[in-house]
C-alpha cells in the first residue's frame, strides 16, 4: 500500500477528530477513513495483513 | 478555456421544438477573469453549467442553494444541456469535460496531453483525485462564516457515508463465514476448555488423595506389623512362661478329667464285649463239658455290673477262662485218636456201602458187607457226634483267647485309670491353679492367634497393595490422628485408609467418565475443524471488533457531534455559556472552533490581516493570535466576505482548483484587488487551472470579461 500524502485540509481534520474522539482505534479508522483508504487498505492496516483479505 | 454550451427550454406551446435559451459566446476565455453583466445576462447559468461539468451536484461542500440552480439545469423534464468545457493549464495539459446528449446525464471527462491530440477518459474518481472545484456565492458574509458549520456539517456527512460504505464491505465479507461453525467451534472450545479444567481439578484431588494414601498405608501397615510381630513374640514368651509354670505346679498338658473319661469309657466298652462274649460262649460251654459244675457255676454267677460300677476285673473271671481254656486243650488233646478212628470207621463204611449187594463174608469175618455196615452205622453216629463236638470245642477256644486278651486289655485300663486317679490325687492341692493356668494359657492361645491373624493381614496388605516402606511416613507424623487414643487409631487409620480408597476410586470413576466425554468433544473438534475454512473465518473476530468500532464512530459523528453541531445557533440564540457545558461537548466546540480558525487562518479586520486561532460561532466572535477577542458583528461585510472568500482559496490541496465565485459583492476595491491577487498567485503556483469572479452590473449590455 502507497503511502498517500495528505492535504492541509485532511491534516485539520485529522487534528480536530484526535482531539474529539476517545478511543485510539476509533481515531486510527477515522484518520484511515479521513486519508480516503478504502476498506481493504483499512483492513490491511488494522489487520496486517491486507493481501489475504 | 473554452467554453462551449447550449441550454435550451421545452415549451409546450411551441410548434417548433424547444427554445435556445443561452448558448456560449464564440471564443477562447482567459483562464482566470473577471466576468461583468446586468442580471438575467446568463452570468450564473453559465457558471452553473461548469460547475455541472466539474460534478458539482455531488460536491456537498458547495452551499445547498447552488446545488439546487445546478440540479434544476439537470432537470431534463425542464432543460436540454449540452456542453464542451476545455480548461488548459500551463503545460498546456488539457480537461475536457462534455455532455453530449441532451437526455441523457453522463458527462465524459477527458485528459489531453501537451502535443499529443489523444483523449484519455478519466473516471469520475480520477477527476476528483485530480481536481477539485470551488464554487460560491458569498451573498451574506456574517452568514457565510457560519456557514463553516455547515461544511463542516457536510464532512461528517461525507465520513458518516464512508463509514456507511465500509461496514457494508465488513458485513459482505463477515457474511462469508461460516458463523454457525465458527460458532460450534467457539463453543466446543469454551467446553472442552471447561472439561479440561474439572479433568484437571479431578486429577489433582485424585493425585492428592493417592499422596495421602501412601502416606496412611505405609505409615499404618508397617507400623501395625511391626506391632503384631512383637505382639505375638510377647505372647509366645508369656505362653511358655505358663507352661513352664504348669509343668512346675505338677499339672499335665492332657487333662486327667479327659483322659479318665476316656479310660472308663474303654472299660466299659470292653466289660461289654466280655459279657457278650460270656453269654455267646456259655451254651457251647455247657454242651461240652455238662458235668463241670466248677466251670459252669463260676461262669454263670459272673456279674459284669459289679465290674463295671466298681472299675475292678473279676480274678475269678480270668481263673474261669484259663480254667476252660485247659479243659479244652486237654479235651482236644483226648480226642486226637477218635479222629483217626473215625477217619477208619469212615473208610470202612463206605467199603461196606460200596459192596453191601454182595452175598459174601468179609473176610477173615463171618459177617457180610450189609451187616457189618449196619454195625458200622451204629459206630459212625457216635463218631460223627464226637466229631461235632471236636467244631464246638475249637471254636469256643477262639473265642476264650479272645476274651482272655480282652481281660488283659481291662486289666491294664483300670492300671491306668487308677494311675491318673493316683495323680489327680498328688495334684489335687495345685488343681485349681493349674485349670486357672491353663485357662490363661487358653486365653494366650486365642490372643496369639488373633494378633497372627493380624499379622499375615497386614503383611497380605503390604504386598497386594504394593506399600514400599518409607521412613519418613510415621504415624506420629500424621496430625489429624493425634487427637485419637492409641485403642481407637488402629480403626480410625484403616477407616481413612478404606474411605481414601473409596473416595479415589470414585473420583477416578468420575475422571474415567469425564475423559471419555473430553475426547468426544475432542473428536467432534477435530471434524468441526476440518470443515473448510471460508476465506475471512481466522479474521471473524477481529472483523467483528473493526465493525463495532465503525458502528461507534457512526454513533459518535451521526448522532453526538451532529446533535453538537446543531445546537451551535441554539446555544448562540439562547447565549447559553459554554463553560457551563458537559464537558464532552465543551472539548468538542473548543477543538471544533479552534479547527475552523485554522481553516480561515487570517481574517481582515479593520484593514488589517488578523491570524485567528478561534472562531467561535456560538459567542459570534473570533479570537486573534494575541489573544483579543472580537465580535464577527463588528467585522465589515467586504472584509467578512472577503476573509470568507481567501479562507476557502487558502485550502492546502494539491489538486488543481477549478474557482467560480458568483455574485460578488460589498467588496471595495481595495479588497477585490487582495482577492484577484490572491487567484494570480495561485495560477502563478500552477494550482489553479481556471478561476472566475461573477460580479452584476447596473448597465445593459453584453457581458463583459476582464482577465486577471
Amino acid at each position: 500500500m502507497s503511502e498517500k500524502e495528505i492535504s492541509k485540509e485532511e491534516s485539520l481534520e485529522l487534528e480536530l477528530f484526535n482531539q474529539i474522539i476517545q478511543d485510539p482505534v476509533g481515531k486510527k479508522v477515522l484518520s484511515l477513513i479521513i486519508e480516503n483508504k478504502n476498506t481493504k487498505e483499512i483492513l490491511g492496516e488494522l489487520l496486517g495483513e491486507e493481501e489475504k483479505l | 478555456m473554452k467554453l462551449k454550451y447550449i441550454l435550451s427550454r421545452l415549451n409546450d406551446n411551441s410548434l417548433f421544438g424547444p427554445i435556445v435559451i443561452f448558448e456560449s459566446p464564440e471564443g477562447e476565455w482567459p483562464d482566470v477573469f473577471e466576468l461583468l453583466g446586468p442580471n438575467s445576462s446568463g452570468k450564473s447559468t453559465m457558471l452553473n453549467i461548469i460547475g455541472v461539468g466539474c460534478d458539482g451536484i455531488n460536491n456537498k461542500k458547495i452551499h445547498p442553494s447552488i446545488i439546487e440552480k445546478m440540479n434544476h439545469l439537470m432537470n431534463n423534464d425542464y432543460y436540454h444541456l449540452t456542453f464542451n468545457i476545455e480548461f488548459e493549464d500551463d503545460n498546456g495539459t488539457k480537461l475536457i469535460l462534455e455532455k453530449l446528449y441532451e437526455n441523457n446525464p453522463k458527462i465524459n471527462f477527458y485528459k489531453v496531453f501537451n502535443g499529443t491530440d489523444k483523449k484519455i477518459s478519466l473516471s469520475l474518481e480520477d477527476f476528483h483525485k485530480e481536481y477539485i472545484l470551488i464554487y460560491d456565492t458569498p451573498i451574506d458574509p456574517i452568514k457565510r462564516i457560519q456557514d463553516l458549520k455547515r461544511e463542516f456539517g457536510a464532512k461528517l456527512g461525507n465520513i458518516l457515508d464512508k463509514i456507511s460504505m465500509h461496514k457494508a464491505y465488513l458485513r459482505d465479507i463477515m457474511s462469508t463465514a461460516d458463523n454457525k461453525r465458527i460458532d460450534n467451534i467457539n463453543i466446543k472450545t469454551e467446553e472442552m476448555h471447561n472439561k479440561e479444567n474439572v479433568i484437571g481439578k479431578l486429577s489433582k484431588i485424585i493425585e492428592i488423595n493417592q499422596g495421602k494414601l501412601r502416606i496412611y498405608e505405609c505409615a499404618t501397615y508397617f507400623y501395625y506389623r511391626a506391632h503384631y510381630k512383637s505382639q505375638k513374640e510377647k505372647i509366645e514368651t508369656e505362653k511358655e512362661e505358663v507352661k513352664q509354670e504348669i509343668k512346675s505346679l505338677g499339672g499335665d498338658l492332657i487333662s486327667t478329667d479327659a483322659f479318665r473319661r476316656d479310660a472308663r469309657a474303654q472299660f466299659k466298652k470292653k466289660i461289654d464285649i466280655l459279657k457278650l462274649n460270656r453269654n455267646s460262649v456259655e451254651p457251647q460251654l455247657r454242651a461240652l463239658f455238662p458235668e463241670d459244675s466248677y466251670g459252669m457255676g463260676g461262669w454263670e454267677k459272673l456279674d459284669f455290673e459289679k465290674m463295671e460300677s466298681d472299675l475292678l476285673a473279676d480274678k475269678e473271671f480270668r481263673e474261669l477262662i484259663i480254667h476252660f481254656i485247659s479243659a479244652l486243650d486237654k479235651m482236644k488233646k483226648d480226642n486226637k485218636n477218635i479222629i483217626k478212628e473215625s477217619e477208619a470207621c469212615k473208610d470202612l463204611k463206605e467199603l461196606c456201602e460200596k459192596y453191601r449187594e454182595l452175598d459174601m463174608s468179609i473176610p477173615g469175618t463171618t459177617l457180610s458187607f450189609a451187616e457189618e455196615l449196619r454195625l458200622v452205622n451204629q459206630e459212625w453216629d457216635q463218631y460223627r457226634k464226637l466229631r461235632a463236638n471236636i467244631g464246638i470245642m475249637e471254636n469256643c477256644r477262639q473265642k476264650l483267647d479272645v476274651m482272655k486278651i480282652d481281660f488283659d486289655t481291662l486289666e491294664q485300663l483300670i492300671q491306668n485309670i487308677d494311675e491318673m486317679d493316683r495323680k489327680a490325687a498328688i495334684n489335687k492341692e495345685n488343681f485349681y491353679k493349674i485349670e486357672e493356668k491353663k485357662e490363661d494359657l487358653g486365653k494366650l492361645e486365642k490372643l496369639l492367634g488373633n494378633y497372627n491373624v493380624k499379622y499375615i493381614k497386614y503383611n497380605s496388605l503390604i504386598l497386594t497393595n504394593n506399600v514400599k516402606e518409607n521412613k519418613n511416613c510415621k504415624i506420629s507424623d500424621l496430625e489429624e490422628f493425634k487427637t485419637y487414643s492409641a485403642d481407637r487409631l488402629e480403626e480410625m487409620l484403616m477407616n481413612v485408609i478404606s474411605q481414601t480408597k473409596e473416595h479415589i476410586s470414585n473420583k477416578s470413576l468420575i475422571l474415567e467418565d469425564e475423559i471419555e466425554k473430553r475426547n468426544k468433544m475432542r473428536l467432534a473438534m477435530e471434524k468441526l475443524k476440518a470443515l473448510p475454512e471460508a476465506p475471512y473465518e481466522k479474521h471473524i473476530k477481529e472483523l467483528e471488533k473493526i465493525f463495532k468500532v465503525f458502528e461507534n464512530l457512526e454513533k459518535i459523528l451521526g448522532q453526538r457531534f451532529k446533535i453538537y453541531l446543531n445546537q451551535i445557533g441554539d446555544y448562540r440564540d439562547k447565549k447559553i455559556d459554554m463553560a457551563e457545558l458537559p464537558e464532552e461537548e465543551k472539548n468538542f466546540y473548543n477543538a471544533l472552533f479552534s479547527y475552523f480558525a485554522k481553516v480561515i487562518g487570517t481574517i481582515r479586520y479593520m484593514g488589517e490581516d488578523i491570524e485567528v486561532i478561534e472562531m467561535n460561532l456560538i459567542r459570534n466572535t473570533f479570537t486573534s493570535k494575541d489573544g483579543i477577542v472580537r465580535n464577527f458583528l463588528d467585522m465589515g461585510s467586504g472584509e467578512s466576505q472577503l476573509n470568507y472568500l481567501i479562507s476557502i482559496l487558502d485550502q492546502e490541496d494539491n489538486r488543481k482548483m477549478i474557482v467560480l465565485l458568483d455574485d460578488i459583492a460589498n467588496i471595495d476595491f481595495e479588497n477585490m484587488n487582495k482577492l484577484k491577487e490572491k487567484l494570480r498567485k495561485l495560477r502563478e503556483e500552477g494550482r489553479l487551472l481556471f478561476g472566475i469572479i461573477v460580479q452584476a452590473r447596473q448597465t445593459k449590455g453584453p457581458l463583459e470579461i476582464c482577465k486577471i
